[in-house]
């Protein structure tokens, strides 16, 4: 079973290079979709050198970019992170409110991951949304104008994908 | 004056007629943004047909005389520019398209991208013409990942059309690829050197200049950065002519402007805006802002996204223009307006406004990365003379833009509200009630 996961995975990976060409430029494209296959939803030592490898690039430079990239992970996340966005034009129109209440619903602190493992949230800066403040972001996904009833919502859709492929 | 209004909701796209003319004449026309097909049908390529039949450096005239100016915050006539990389003998060169949009409040490159990437990629293509470039780059911020895979698709549809890759329009010679680069979170990539360090695989902090990148670009060669906006301009520059593009805004500054607003504006989106418009009306005018979404007074504005100036309504009654601006100490930047009433803490956004270039600063400079973090203890508690001379610092000793414009936002609230600095004698900003606005 866990061999079969792998293989899969692998396949995946491999095929998310071929995707770029196995061009060095696209470096944070294939990171970026590493991730999103990855268990954990973060790149792992084994991704990175891996990744390195096939570029034909040294670890360190990507784990550099890991590090300096605030979208790269290489700690396991939780399945649904809630990224609110804390530039002034959001922040100003009630952002510190969403998390209010993603805090009390969720029960867990900003960067906090659920003990179900399933929810985080945290502060991040504009990610073009900035029509819709308060805003937030899920995976690749933006939701906007954000109200209590419209959070519990979506936290509500949430739970019922559990369990489901990510 | 025509104002233009398309708000950028997922769900609620809303058009104020009458129609957009120059730059969001094609959004909202499309079955699929990512079809040539359509894009032909809306009168597409006519750029890239007539630069074919003109001689390079008329094409470069028309621009000139456009007065175009780049879009992406640093308003550098890109006449100029293009001109003085015509004159590079090194080849070959690069053309790349700055999609990194990472300033706080701007979204309108987001808007092309997703609702008429043809005509970025047509601009790119009539560069690549131009200066004769077999590569194009287009960095896309990681957070558009939508917009990124639309643009591939885009080019995609162009090569199978011949409109871009090889033999482009059946002209020998006339070859380029484009790529699409994907960024991952980091603001300072927007800056053009660190953008093309990102593009080379390297980690995305800017390069010491000079050189020029016109000399030194990508791979050390020639190469063109102007923005996704900028791009979208250059098509319709050479179908309207230089002349007329130059006409629709101001003697400093020719065409239309996408304006965001967003904030506490009523209508919050992404306008089309003749350069010239009075700024009263972009603010309050029905088919612009309209004032406040509460029918309060506006405090204040912050241009151009988090390294803008901060405008006060005593210096907001010239025109829409970037002479105008520049007179009044403001500037046009990337577009962004940010419009704040007056329930909110003007000490408070500054420090909001800081804390960005806080978690910002890529390190590699000390002034920036320890003058940010001194800028943020001092707005938590400190003397207003103290931040004064550390903005100084910042401002004047860090390596690149983001650490030069750390401090304007602050710098201009200084000088026009002094004294709800000293009221609080920055005696900690924190603990402040978020909740009001
Ligand atoms: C910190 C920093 C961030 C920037 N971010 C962007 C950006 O997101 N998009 C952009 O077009 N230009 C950005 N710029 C400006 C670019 O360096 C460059 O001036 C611009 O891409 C040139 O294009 P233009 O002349 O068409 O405006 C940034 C500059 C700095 C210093
Ligand atoms: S000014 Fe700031 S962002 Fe720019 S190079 Fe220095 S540390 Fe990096
Ligand atoms: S300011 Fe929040 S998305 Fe841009």
């Amino acid at each position: 079973m866990n061999n079969q996961f792998q293989e899969l995975s692998m396949e995946k990976k491999r095929s998310i290079m071929r995707c770029y060409e196995f061009r060095r430029e696209n470096l944070l494209d294939i990171l970026l979709d590493l991730q999103e296959v990855c268990p954990g939803r973060c790149i792992d030592t084994g991704t990175a050198g891996w990744v390195a490898r096939e570029l034909g690039v040294t670890e360190t430079k990507v784990s550099e970019a890991l590090t300096f990239y605030t979208m790269l992970h290489t700690e396991p996340q939780a399945r649904f992170v809630f990224e609110i966005c804390s530039s002034t034009p959001c922040f100003f129109t009630k952002a510190q409110g969403v998390a209010d209440v993603l805090s009390r619903e969720l029960e867990v602190k900003e960067e906090e991951i659920t003990k179900d493992g399933l929810f985080a949230f945290r502060f991040v800066p504009c990610f073009g949304s900035c029509a819709e403040g308060p805003a937030i972001k899920l995976g690749d996904e933006v939701y906007g104008n954000m109200t209590e009833e419209s959070l519990k919502e979506l936290i509500e859709r949430c739970r019922e994908l559990e369990g489901t492929e990510p | 004056m025509n104002p233009l209004i398309y708000n950028i909701g997922h769900q609620n796209t809303e058009y104020r007629t009458p129609r957009p003319r120059v730059l969001l004449k094609r959004v909202g026309c499309y079955q699929d943004p990512a079809s040539v097909e359509e894009y032909l049908g809306l009168g597409g390529f006519a750029g890239l047909h007539r630069v074919t039949e003109m001689e390079k450096t008329q094409a470069l005239d028309e621009i000139d005389i456009a007065m175009l100016r780049g879009r992406g915050g640093a308003a550098y006539p890109a006449g100029r520019k293009w001109k003085h990389l015509f004159g590079m003998k090194a080849e070959p060169k690069y053309i790349v398209c700055n999609g990194d949009e990472g300033e706080p409040g701007t979204f309108k490159d987001r808007l092309l991208l997703e609702e008429d990437p043809f005509s970025v990629l047509e601009g790119m293509l009539i560069a690549a013409y131009i200066f004769g470039a077999e590569s194009a780059y287009i960095f896309i911020r990681g957070e558009y990942r939508r917009a990124q895979e639309l643009f591939r698709r885009a080019v995609k549809s162009a090569e199978e059309a011949g409109y871009a890759g090889e033999t482009i329009l059946g002209i020998p010679g006339f070859s380029c690829r484009v790529y699409v680069v994907s960024g991952a979170g980091a603001y300072v990539c927007g800056e053009n050197s660190a953008l093309l360090n990102t593009i080379e695989g390297r980690t995305g902090r800017p390069r010491v200049k000079p050189p020029h990148l016109a000399e030194f670009g990508l791979y050390l060669k020639p190469t063109l950065v102007n923005n996704v906006e900028s791009f979208a301009c250059v098509p319709a520059i050479l179908t309207m002519g230089g002349r007329a593009f130059l006409e629709l805004g101001t003697e400093d500054g020719g065409g239309t402007k996408l304006v965001c607003l967003s904030g506490h504006a009523k209508n919050r989106g992404v306008f089309e805006a003749p350069l010239g418009t009075p700024m009263r009306e972009v603010l309050y005018g029905s088919h612009y802002g309209g004032g406040t979404a509460t029918g309060r007074p506006i405090q204040f504005c912050h241009f151009g996204g988090q390294s803008g100036p901060i405008g006060f309504p005593e210096q907001l009654d010239g025109l829409f223009s970037y002479q105008d601006l520049w007179d009044e100490g403001l500037a046009m930047g990337t577009g962004a307006v940010v419009v704040m009433d007056d329930s909110v803490d003007l000490v408070e956004y500054v420090r909001q406004v800081v804390a960005f270039f806080v978690h910002e600063s890529c390190g590699k400079c000390t002034p920036c990365r320890v003058g940010t973090m001194r800028m943020l203890e001092c707005l938590d508690g400190g003397s207003v003379e103290r931040l004064e001379e550390i903005i100084e610092h910042v401002t004047n000793l860090s390596a690149c833009g983001l650490g030069q414009t750390a401090g304007c936002a602050v710098g201009c609230a200084l000088k026009y509200r002094r004294e709800q600095f000293e009221r609080r004698a920055l005696n900690g900003v924190s603990g402040i009630d978020f909740h009001r606005s």
